[in-house]
This record gives structure tokens, sequence and C-alpha cells, in this order.
């Protein structure tokens, strides 16, 4: 758990972007003065006029948006109360890999960061490994043709904050398998330095046969690395669009919602989503406590419920298979795990399973950030590694 | 006209708000239960804010865990120290589900490598990714 080598300095400039636009929350991460700024909003937005009510009568309630290709869009978890607007969430499917809701995330979240207008960016953006192969050109080739199609990579946003649009000329994308961020997040520091990672007996706690298990709001990816080379057998089924957080947590627990309040017809998974994160940042009752069609109810105890069948599902269904397959660790990446670890370290006390809190250089990463942090440092790694 | 006898309601079916409670103190546990319900009398009124906050605590207890409660559940709880834990979004102690089946024997890599070989078997293994 100590870094090869004292020199850390910086190889990643502030114009190369980790994007991870998920389906659940879509965020993006740069390098400043050594340390990682980041931004993230929950992926959905709507469309909206922002226009303001010309009178004093009081405080009016405002949503961030953006303008972007000709629409104006409404984003944030302040958005579900102040619109009739359909909610566009375009979740799970390969189309929305460099579709324009896609890039749309992405750029708000790089402006949102403040990167300068006129910068030309390196984007690391990652996609589901079994559909790398399909979805992997199609993002490359959609970013670097630009807003005019004209193969310019130019990009035009401006925020609600913002006197003037912002262009960003993207001049190179990098695809990568989701996953791969997270084990360079355990395996190389920021500066790209190899991090040792000794269990007991001394032996690196990557080597060997090991899988990822990344746990998102989408899929749930699983593939093996074997001494650090990825299998690729594994790769090209890894995905699997039934086992994340939209389909195990946040449509059970809308479905209970809607047996309560049968009439809260415009609920949607992502407005679950956002009663999830309030009740996982404080997770006590009264965050669990909300007012749906004039009716108070409490989500807790159909949030635990759920939150334990999902852990029974992911142990069942993926985890016991790799440890029957001669896995000898599992490598937690995705916010999905946040829901079901405590379960999980129960159920195997004998396995190896690498969580962030475990080592020092990734103890302050939350799980849903440990793929977008990674993409950094794989980024740096891969730049030390091509120095002479 | 005789008045209709009312009839009372079942163990734990009241709805009168009131409960009343004899301790029986030739059993020493009893015994000392009741004295520290002397000590909690004064001042007036306190002893019902440890009672109710009592009980509240295991209504919170099994709202949270989903565990459903009973005397003999709260007096195992309580002996095995389970109720007084580090509290936040923790779970019941409780058996893996019969569905998660291990196997006896299972076929672990018995060739490793060092952190440095795996970095740069990883690096160039995720090298076509780039371009």
């Amino acid at each position: 758990m100590v870094a090869k080598s004292t020199h850390s300095a910086a190889l990643i400039d502030e114009n190369i972007i980790s994007s991870d636009a998920g389906n659940g929350w879509a965020a993006c991460y740069r390098v400043v003065s050594g340390k990682v700024k980041q931004h993230g909003i929950p992926h959905a937005r709507a469309r909206v006029t922002g226009a303001k009510l010309d009178t004093d009568i009081g405080a009016q309630n405002v949503a961030e948006y953006a303008d972007f290709m000709g629409q104006r869009y409404g984003y944030g978890d302040g958005i579900w109360n102040l619109t009739d607007a359909p909610i566009d969430l375009h979740q799970n499917t390969a189309r929305r890999y460099g579709g324009n809701m896609h890039i749309f995330l992405m750029l708000v979240n790089i402006a949102e960061m403040n990167v300068k207008s006129g910068s030309e960016l390196t984007v690391i953006v990652p996609a589901p490994p079994g559909l790398l192969n399909e979805v992997g050109p199609q993002v490359k080739k959609a970013i670097l043709a630009g807003e005019s199609g004209k193969n310019d990579g130019i990009w035009t946003i401006q925020l609600r904050k913002d006197k003037k649009p912002r262009d960003y000329k993207v001049v190179r994308v990098i695809t990568l398998p989701e996953g791969a961020g997270a084990i360079a997040a355990y395996r190389f520091n920021l500066a790209g330095e190899v991090v040792d990672l000794k269990d007991r007996g001394g032996v690196d706690m990557l080597s060997g046969r090991i899988a990822v298990l990344d746990l998102g709001a989408g899929t749930g990816d699983t593939y093996t690395v074997f001494n650090g080379n990825l299998n690729p057998d594994s790769i090209a089924h890894a995905t699997d669009d039934k086992a994340g957080v939209i389909n195990n947590l946040l449509k059970p627990i809308l479905s209970d919602v809607l047996t309560a309040v049968p009439e809260a017809r415009h609920l949607t998974t992502a407005h679950i989503d956002s009663y999830l994160r309030r009740y996982v940042t404080t997770p006590t009752a009264e965050s669990a406590t909300l007012r749906i069609a004039g009716k108070n109810i409490n989500i807790e105890r159909s949030i635990l419920a759920n939150c334990e069948r999902y852990a029974e599902w992911i142990g069942a269904n993926k985890i016991d298979p790799l440890w029957s397959a001669g896995t000898d660790a599992i490598v937690e990446a995705g916010g999905g795990w946040m829901f079901i670890q405590s379960w999980i370290r129960k159920w195997y006390p004998d396995r190896l399973i690498l969580s962030p809190e475990m080592f020092a250089h990734t103890r302050h990463m939350p799980l849903y950030d440990l793929n977008g942090i990674g993409q950094l440092s794989f980024a740096a790694a891969i730049m030390r590694q091509q120095q002479p | 006209m005789p008045r209709p006898r009312r009839e009372k309601p079942a163990n734990g079916e009241g709805e009168g708000g009131a409960i009343s409670l004899v301790f029986d103190l030739s059993d020493p546990l009893e015994r000392e239960a009741y004295e520290m319900a002397k000590q909690l009398a004064r001042p007036h009124g306190r002893r019902k804010h440890v009672i109710v906050a009592l009980l509240y605590g295991l209504s919170m207890y099994q709202k949270r865990t989903g565990v459903e409660l009973n005397t003999d559940v709260v007096m195992a709880m309580a002996l095995s120290g389970n109720l007084i834990g580090e509290g936040g979004l923790d779970t019941p102690e409780r058996q893996r589900p019969p569905t998660l089946h291990e196997p006896t024997v299972v076929i672990s890599s018995a060739e490793k490598v060092s952190a440095d070989e795996f970095a740069s078997n990883f690096l160039s293994s995720m090298a076509g990714f780039l371009d």
C-alpha cells in the first residue's frame, strides 16, 4: 500500500477529462494542481423554458439548465418538481453511447467544472465491456464529429450562469471498458505510480485470478483479469443489463411506492434514485419519509428489503459462480455496491473482496467515483510507461 | 336494566393508552427492575420518558432492520448484545441465504505475479483500447 516511487510529478494536464456518464450518475473528473476536481449530475434531463416571471411576489424556484443544440434542458435533482415536461432518461441501451444525451451530460459536467472555453480536450469515455466493440467506434465517431458533423470535434454549451456559450474542441477520445478504471484506481495512484497491495502473506492482492464486479445503475459488469491480463473470453459476455441498480432497486421500490400511492403515476426511477441517494447519505427514517400526491409515506423498509434481495441475487448469480470458477479476489466497483456491501461482507467473511476503504490511496473515493477517478490514474500510468 | 358488561380487550389490543405494571418482588430480576423504576421516579414524569424511549428505540430497530420483534427476539438480542451496535445502515446478523452455496473445493490460481508485473500486463492488455 505504498507508492513505488516518491516522484509524483503530475503527468496528466487539466485538459484530460475522465467522463463517466453512467446510467445513474453522470460525472466528469480532471486533475488540477495534483488534485481531482469533479462534477456529477443524475442521468436525466427535461426540456424547460427557463423563463422567469416578471414579478416581485417573492423567490421563484430555479432549476439548473443548459442550452445545447438549440434546446434548453433542465438537469439536476431540482428539476423533478419544477417541470411537467417528460423526463428524458435514455438508459440501458447501446444507442445512448455517443448519443445526444450522453454528450450533453458530459458537456454540462465539463462546463460545470469550469473548464475554459476554447480548450482542446482529450476525453476518456467508458462503456460496458460487453458492448465496447459495438459502441466504442460509435462513441469516438460521434464525439469527434462535433456539433456540426464536420469532424471538427467542436461542441458548444451554455449554462444558466454563463454570459456566453462555451466552445470545447475534443481532439482525442479514448474508450475503455467500465471496470478498467476501477482496477487502475486500486493499482495506481494519480501520478501513475504502481501501488503495492500486499496481503498478510506478502502476496499482491490483485495477482492471480481477479474479477471486477462493477455494479452500476444500468448494468452489472463482470470480467476476469489474470495476473493483470484481460481475459478476452470473459469480456465479450461481461455485461448483464439486468444486474444494475435500476432493475434491482429502483423499479421494485417504485413498485412499492405505487402500491401505496397508486395515483402517483408521475414518478419515475429517476425520482426513486434521488430518494435513495438522500437515504444513503442520511440513513434515518426521516430521510426516507416522502410526501407524494398528498400522502406522507415512509419507504425505509422497502429500501432495506430490496437492498437485501439485491444482495442475495448478486451473491447467488454473480459472486458464487466467480468463487466456483477459482477467482482469488473480487474487485468492487460501482455505486451498486453501496447498497449491498454490508450483507455481502457478512456472507463471505473469509473471501478477499477489495473495496476502496481498505487502502489509503482509495479511501477517499466513493464507489461510484472509482471508475472515473481510476481512468485518470490509468492515463497517468500510460504516460509514465511511455516516458523514456 | 343491567349494564352490558364491557369486554376486556385481549393483551396488546387495547387502545386506551394506559399500561399498568406490577412487579413480582420475590423474583430477583423483577426486584432489581423495580428498584430502578423507583430510582427513575423523580423528577415526576421522567420515568415515563425512559420507558417511551426504550420502546421507541425498539420500534426504530424493527423499522430499520425489518426484523419483526417479539419478546423472545428482544430478550435474545439483548443477551447477545445485538441491540447495542454501532448504529447506521446496519443489518441484522443472519445466516447466508440458502440460495448461496459455495463449493467445498475451489480451484485457486497458484501462479502469482508482483504488483509491477500486474501493472505492466494490465497496461499492455488495455493498450488496444487506446486508439
